[in-house]
């Protein structure tokens, strides 16, 4: 378990030290999460840098956590992302990147494959912060569902209903969007 | 869903993390194969959802925190409102710098969108940081406002298309009828999700943010200016969208909010804003255990002006 109590003490003196190993504990962690709902790199990246700018804000103006980094953290990211997509900014670009299904895959497969994840992306917004969360721990952060459950406070029970409801309505909404299409 | 199946998900989900193959787990339970198979996909999906950054994006990203970091030591507070401006564009020059391999001059043609779209505005924002007086730095301001303009200009005539760029412009609204506006000569398309502040009327200042798209700058905000629109005499503000959608006023980062120092002291000043969580009915979940600790406890949203400031009530995993 990293020692956030330690760490943010260091950091709230602006300990250069301290804030590299937030910066590096904790980048790719809240990349995965902001990535989970924004399909456009350069933007995921942007605003997860965004959410450490605003953690030395917070430090600067006394605001920042005491304790949990990683909680505060993700409430920031999740603020930042509502405001990329309140903005209402989708990127008409398809970008080919490594969440292609396979190397192997052709051109259209592979565009094809990226639509059907901008639909995930879309549905996922409409489900519960609850289950974006127990999902993207899950699925995102490859974490177990004890893991899950432990990070959410809930039990191991809760998790999996969590879980099952939200793949139920995803896999639904992609139905859907097949037999549009 | 029912119980059984609900264990049985579990299962073929575990299968699917040990390493079993789609067809293999299924095989599991071949009664239920056919209502397992789209919700073991959408796992799979899920899986893979998640990107890389690029290279180099972290490393870029950590050096711009530490640089600010570096600023914010130097400028002990409370600061007056020259230090501070002094300080952000210290460090905003030292991320401008300390980019090392990016060649700040190549920067002064980027366009919306492009890698050193970012650092044109942090050089841009240094430079107004360091105007001498009022009237050097609306000299600046007018300068960047017309520099706004050309780069709508120039990715309109880009062959490649414009792409979808974000841009954010600044000038009077020469006409406000229908949805087809007029700012400073530029045609701005109004749709239905076009967030409307101030009084918008003929000859008042505004800002406008939006994306080109086919050639055509389509507005997601238009905010009138401070001062402006007192002094604009005109036609009421046209309504082709909810009215009562429109009151949000949000200085949101720029088009590509690279992390330099600039954007640290607007943003967080205007983090009294909180996303707005009933743009979509979600449904109710139903399951009845307590929470018992809420380390990441996302029905715990920052409050209103809690927004990266609040009291944090989790630990770690």
């Amino acid at each position: 378990m990293h020692d956030d109590h330690r760490l943010l003490a260091r950091a709230r003196q602006l300990d250069p030290e301290a804030l590299a190993e937030i910066h590096d504990t904790y980048y790719p962690i809240i990349f995965r999460h902001i990535s989970f709902r924004v399909s456009d790199t350069q933007a995921a990246e942007d605003l997860t840098s965004e959410v450490f700018i605003r953690l030395l804000a917070a430090l600067r103006d006394r605001h920042a956590p005491q304790d949990s980094l990683s909680g505060w953290l993700y409430r920031v990211a999740a603020h930042v992302v509502a405001d990329y997509h309140r903005r209402g900014y989708r990127a008409t670009q398809v970008e080919l990147d490594e969440t292609m299904p396979s190397h192997d895959s052709g051109p259209l497969e592979m565009v094809e494959s990226q639509m059907v994840n901008e639909r995930l992306r879309d549905a996922i917004k409409d489900l519960t912060d609850d289950q974006q969360m127990a999902l993207d721990l899950r699925f995102g952060q490859g974490r177990s569902i004890r893991q899950t459950a432990a990070a959410m406070g809930k039990t191991e029970g809760s998790v999996k209903q969590l879980q099952a409801r939200a793949l139920a309505m995803l896999a639904k909404r992609l139905s859907e969007g097949d037999s549009v299409l | 869903m029912s119980e059984r199946m609900d264990e049985r998900l579990q299962a073929a989900l575990a299968a699917l993390e040990s390493g079993e193959s789609l067809d293999q787990a299924l095989a599991r339970y071949p009664e239920a194969a056919d209502d397992l198979r789209p919700l073991l996909q959408t796992a799979a999906r899920l899986r893979a959802l998640p990107g890389s950054p690029r290279p180099g994006a972290q490393a870029t990203s950590r050096q711009a925190f530490l640089a600010q970091a570096r600023s914010m030591a130097a400028a002990p507070q409370p600061v007056s409102p020259v230090f501070r401006r002094l300080a952000f564009a210290i460090g905003a020059l030292i991320i401008v710098l300390g980019v090392g391999a990016v060649p700040v001059a190549a920067s002064a043609s980027a366009l919306p969108g492009e890698p050193l779209y970012g650092v044109k505005r942090a050089v841009e924002f240094a430079q107004l940081a360091l105007a001498l007086d009022r009237a050097s730095r609306d000299m600046l301001e007018q300068r960047f406002q017309q520099e706004r303009f050309n780069e709508i200009k120039a990715l309109m005539s880009r062959p490649g298309g414009s792409g979808g760029a974000l841009v954010d412009i600044t000038g009077a609204l020469e006409s406000v009828a229908g949805n087809r506006w007029l700012v400073d000569g530029m045609l701005v398309r109004i749709d239905d999700s076009t967030r409307l502040d101030g009084a918008l009327v003929d000859g008042a200042q505004a800002r406008v943010q939006g994306r080109l798209e086919d050639g055509v700058l389509i507005a997601s905000e238009i905010t009138t200016l401070g001062g402006a629109a007192a002094t604009a005499t005109g036609t009421p503000t046209p309504t082709p969208g909810p009215t009562d959608t429109m009151t949000v006023t949000i200085p949101p980062p720029p088009a590509t909010p690279t992390p330099a120092p600039t954007e640290t002291a607007e943003s967080v000043e205007s983090e009294t804003d909180e996303p707005e969580q009933t743009e979509t009915q979600k449904p109710e979940d139903t399951e009845t255990d307590e929470p018992d600790s809420t380390e990441i406890d996302e029905t715990d949203e920052p409050s209103a002006t809690d927004d990266g400031d609040g009291e944090d009530d989790g630990g770690d995993d």
